[in-house]
């Protein structure tokens, strides 16, 4: 009985919601989120007589720096469908990049297709790039789109908080570099892993137990990554290195390595041990 | 449209336990996808499908499912409503 007259309360709720187009629509105006999603009241709306979009995302997750990252902004059409509904980005905040989906190459669209039907939320997606030491960024966002059969235009502002990256940079990925024959020299590897959002300029020197002859590719006074001289967070990369371990008995050694790369700019370095082992 | 929907609802025990699974999906999405940040769109995909494959539903499913969403004024409210009570409570 309960929950019929709770479906009955709700149906008749609906009747009046739909009895209120307006109303509903308006409503978009004042709708206030404690969390990410924060509407100030301060949106510009192209008149409610004609139709017009709402910006729901005045705030968008935040980004750590020297991250890059995809952020979603939501929106909805009032009144009327919004066709042809394109979306671009500028920034004043310095060494901030905005770009699109590859498909679209110059502004951003939604998901699925490029109409908001009238009361629908659907979002678009920009790629973000914030360089380290950045403040929380603002975007400067130009909606057009056609609705009635008229082409609007209309600007909004969002920001982007910018978390500060804090703990280890680099971990090491591997314990042990693999074996080498006392006859015959091999290559041995060592992985790493980012942690940091990005790490350049990634060089690993090794230092072997006496008697090790270390060669680097290209006969250089190090060696790099396989993929690239970066990694990014998350990503694992490994080193190679040439050795020669005609000198030593067969049995088991450990090999200190160095890795030094720039963060924001600035020289770091870390030192990772490992293990591996000389065949007869 | 309003009333043959409301009559429905009433009959058929509807409230918030009633919540298609799509419309549910489709609201709970909307306000998520703003909450964080993707390494590329393949990640956000990737995301949708998860939160597909736990409601049950395929991407068949959904999207037919938005080709109802574009049709649907009705729809496209349940989805608001619903936006509104996960969303902004």
């Amino acid at each position: 009985m309960m929950k019929k007259a709770i479906t009955v309360l709700m149906a008749a709720s609906l009747l009046a919601l739909s009895a209120m187009p307006a109303l509903a629509a308006e409503d978009t105006g004042t709708i206030t989120d404690t969390g990410t999603i924060t509407d100030t009241g301060s949106m510009v709306d192209s008149g409610a007589a004609r139709g017009g979009v709402t910006l729901r995302t005045r705030r968008t997750a935040a980004i750590v720096e020297g991250d890059t990252a995809w952020v979603a902004l939501s929106w909805t059409a009032a009144r009327a469908d919004a066709t042809d509904f394109k979306v671009v980005a500028q920034t004043r905040s310095p060494g901030v990049i905005v770009s699109y989906p590859t498909n679209t190459d110059s502004y951003s669209s939604l998901m699925d297709n490029n109409t908001l039907s009238a009361g629908e939320i659907d979002f678009t997606s920009l790629r973000v790039s914030v360089p380290y030491g950045s403040r929380n960024v603002r975007l400067s966002i130009t909606a057009t789109w056609t609705q009635s059969g008229q082409s609007q235009k209309q600007a909004f502002t969002v920001t982007i908080p910018v978390a500060r990256f804090t703990g280890n940079d680099i971990a090491q990925a591997s314990k042990y570099a693999g074996s080498v024959s006392v006859s015959d020299p091999a290559w041995l590897e060592v992985e790493w892993t980012g942690l940091a959002p990005l790490l350049s300029d990634v060089e690993i020197t090794v230092n072997g137990p006496r008697g090790a002859t270390i060669t680097y590719p290209a006969d250089r006074a190090f060696t790099s990554l396989y993929y690239n001289n970066s990694l990014e967070d998350g990503e694992t990369d490994v080193a190679r290195f040439l050795v020669d371990a005609t000198s030593l008995a067969p049995g088991s050694y450990s090999f200190k390595v160095e890795v030094s790369y720039t963060k924001a700019g600035k020289a770091s370095s870390t030192i990772g041990e490992f293990a591996f082992e000389v065949t007869g | 449209m309003a009333i043959v929907v409301a009559f429905i609802a009433a009959a058929c025990g509807g409230g918030g336990d009633g919540v298609a699974p799509e419309v549910a999906l489709e609201a709970r999405w909307q306000c998520d996808v703003q909450r964080q940040t993707f390494d590329d769109l393949g990640a956000l995909d990737a995301e949708l499908n998860v939160r597909l494959a736990n409601s049950g539903l395929t991407r068949v499913d959904y999207d037919a499912f938005k080709e109802e969403l574009g049709a649907s004024a009705e729809l496209r409210n349940q989805v608001a409503d619903e936006y509104e009570t996960y969303c902004l409570s």
